[in-house]
């Protein structure tokens, strides 16, 4: 099943959003802060993290752009922001940094899970043509 | 014999005795022209002839007929003003009576039958001479007088070593003395100077009788009836070989004194009165300052209340939707029978979860708008293709199929603009035409290029907004009277204004209740776009 890291200061969300994925049959790892995210990705290496912007120690935005000097362009992970629609001027900081998606705050489940989906298929499918470079489909 | 000439003279000769007369007459015939000679016998035919003749000189018997002795001089003096000198003619050889005859004015007298040419002649001469000096010493000390009174001025002379003060008429006047007083000692004349003032005016003197420049003090002085006056004076050493003099003139400042005091007092009250409003101005800008300073306070607070409020309600939205998520998930899967009930009541917790986040977006928005935090990026921008694509948006979620058509006037260019910030505005522009006109036609957009600007227009055919609610429509929070239920919490209009003001753009807004509405963004145009 696909590994999801969910980054959130809030317990609250982060519990429920636990619950929601867990039962949509993710398997699913929470960090408090960016400081602990950054370590479990490289701990329990998820095929996709769910992010909060504000956070203390390191924020969202610290966290994408250290990932993105640490590992390698095939080795990272999918990465979705969880932020408010008011800072949408700000939502473009995140999508320049790399983020694949956003969510605002609050979120309908169906939608975060659709999002979650479509992205995870993308990198399926985008995973397997580079795991056959030989195939003769490829030039 | 030196004989004077005394032809052009014009003699008047008082005498009752002819023999005296002709005497003299003979006496004066060589050098005095006889015609010039009048001659009359009393004092009365005398003063006629004075007011009608134009003496140089009166010769005067003493012994006359209506008048006699030398109370002559007198009476002659008194009645033509001492304007004509007079010699005496005495029969008696007495020195009481001349010196009498001198005091009451007369030049000189001769001894009848003691004189001859040259001695009468001589007297005569001398007789005009010191006349004429003692007359205008006179004027002169007239004049004086007139001028020092006229002044307010008085001089007096300190005689150091005979401990004698000389005053002038002036300075009596001043001192109010009688001008008839004599000379008085130095220590009487420091009586008439205040206590307070008295060393001043004896250093001066002690300093004048070494530097003899002149030196000016204010003094104080004493009148007679104890009234003080202010006077400004001047003090200068006159010292001859024989006598150690010292000048002063003394003059009257009371009356400047008292205006200068006035202006004085006038002047400190002006200044106090400046002080005092100075010292209010000041006040007053402090306290505005202070107002100002506290008010951008106030404002900055608001804003971070705001920004804060707005982000943290949003996470215990976010933790009530995403649990309604949580249970519609869980019940879905067991209880299939209760899921109509359970999704009318997650729908109605949703839409308010919804309604609540539209409300803390817009206000975040106006408070960041409010404090500045909007940085807009101008670009050229295709504007007819950026509105096709928010009203073809707004076009596919109609319920009621209406569709919006754009107009184009003039030709299409590009614009400058921030292309967010004018796609958010007129996104609510549109949205709010079609929200207000429900089972109306459908809302027109016109575009006009024009050379210096551009025009976007949104027109539509409902409700209107009632004309006291047109002043308020950009009020944050503001919704008109005739909203009803349409649902909406008053800040679409507030922001919608602020994004097309940091475009530039000018917001008009025309509306006929019942009719429909127009809202109108002119834009100007820099000439290059």
């Amino acid at each position: 099943m696909n590994k999801i890291l969910l980054v959130e200061d809030d317990s609250a969300i982060r519990e429920t959003l636990n619950d929601i994925l867990e039962l949509s049959g993710y398997t699913v790892t929470t960090a408090k802060n960016g400081k602990e995210g950054f370590d479990k990705i490289f701990e329990f290496e998820p095929e996709m993290v769910i992010c909060d912007v504000n956070m203390p120690v390191l924020s969202g935005y610290e966290l994408l752009s250290t990932i993105n000097q640490e590992m390698s362009p095939e080795s990272l992970p999918s990465f979705i922001f969880l932020t408010a629609k008011a800072d949408v001027l700000d939502i473009r900081k995140g999508m320049k940094l790399g983020a694949d998606d956003y969510v605002t705050k609050p979120f309908d489940h169906d939608e975060l899970l659709r999002i979650i989906k479509e992205r995870l298929e993308k990198r399926e499918s985008l995973s397997t043509s580079n795991k056959k470079p030989s195939s003769p489909d490829s030039k | 014999m030196c004989v004077l000439n005394l032809s052009p003279l014009k003699i008047l000769y008082i005498e009752d005795n002819l023999g005296d007369r002709i005497i003299l007459e003979e006496s004066l015939s060589s050098s005095v022209d006889i015609d010039a000679l009048q001659h009359c016998v009393t004092l009365k035919e005398g003063f006629d002839l004075i007011q009608k003749g134009d003496f140089d000189l009166i010769l005067l018997d003493l012994s006359l007929p209506d008048s006699h002795g030398v109370e002559n001089v007198k009476l002659l003096n008194e009645k033509i003003g001492s304007s004509i000198p007079i010699i005496v003619f005495t029969g008696l050889n007495d020195s009481k009576v001349a010196m009498k005859a001198l005091k009451f004015g007369a030049q000189d007298f001769l001894v009848k039958g003691d004189y001859n040419l040259l001695l009468l002649s001589k007297a005569i001469q001398y007789a005009i001479e010191r006349h004429k000096v003692q007359h205008e010493l006179v004027l002169k000390s007239n004049m004086l007088n007139r001028a020092e009174s006229m002044a307010d001025i008085g001089s007096w002379e300190i005689d150091l070593k005979n401990n004698q003060v000389k005053l002038s008429n002036g300075m009596k006047r001043l001192l109010h003395l009688d001008p008839n007083s004599d000379l008085i000692s130095i220590q009487e004349f420091l009586k008439f100077i205040l206590a307070e003032d008295k060393n001043s005016i004896l250093n001066t003197l002690s300093v004048t009788e070494k530097v003899p420049l002149a030196t000016a003090i204010e003094l104080k002085f004493v009148r007679k009836n104890g009234e003080v006056f202010h006077s400004l004076c001047k003090i200068e050493l006159a010292s001859t070989a024989t006598n150690n003099l010292v000048h002063g003139v003394t003059l009257d400042v009371s009356y400047q004194k008292e205006v200068e005091e006035v202006k004085e007092a006038f002047t400190l009250q002006l200044t106090n009165k400046v002080k005092e409003r100075t010292q209010e101005l000041e006040n007053t800008k402090r306290k505005l300052e202070n107002s100002l300073s506290k008010e951008k306070e106030l404002g900055e607070l608001k804003s971070r209340f705001v920004s804060t409020a707005s982000h943290q309600f949003r996470t215990p939205l976010t933790v009530i939707q995403s649990n309604i998520g949580l249970l519609e998930m869980q019940i879905g899967a067991r209880e299939k029978e209760l899921m109509p009930f359970f999704d009318k009541v997650t729908n109605r917790i949703k839409n308010e979860v919804r309604r609540m986040t539209e409300i803390m977006d817009d206000v975040l928005i106006l408070g960041k708008i409010n404090s500045g935090g909007i940085h807009p990026v101008f670009r050229s921008t295709d504007i007819l293709e950026l509105c096709t694509s928010i009203v073809d948006k707004h076009n596919e979620i109609q319920e009621d199929g209406r569709i919006a058509l754009i107009k184009v006037m003039g030709e299409n260019r590009r614009v400058e603009m921030d292309k967010n910030l004018f796609k958010d505005a007129f996104s609510n522009m549109l949205s709010n035409a079609f929200k207000y006109s429900i089972g109306k036609p459908a809302p027109e957009v016109t575009l006009t290029f024009e050379q210096k600007s551009f025009n976007l227009e949104v027109k539509d055919f409902g409700i209107g907004i009632p004309e006291d609610d047109l002043m308020n429509l950009f009020t944050p929070f503001f919704r008109a009277s005739n909203v009803l239920d349409v649902p909406g919490n008053g800040l679409g209009t507030a922001i919608m204004k602020e994004y097309f003001e940091i475009n530039k753009g000018r917001v008009k807004v025309e509306s006929v209740i019942n009719q429909g509405t127009t809202i109108n963004v002119r834009f100007k145009l820099k000439e290059n776009e």
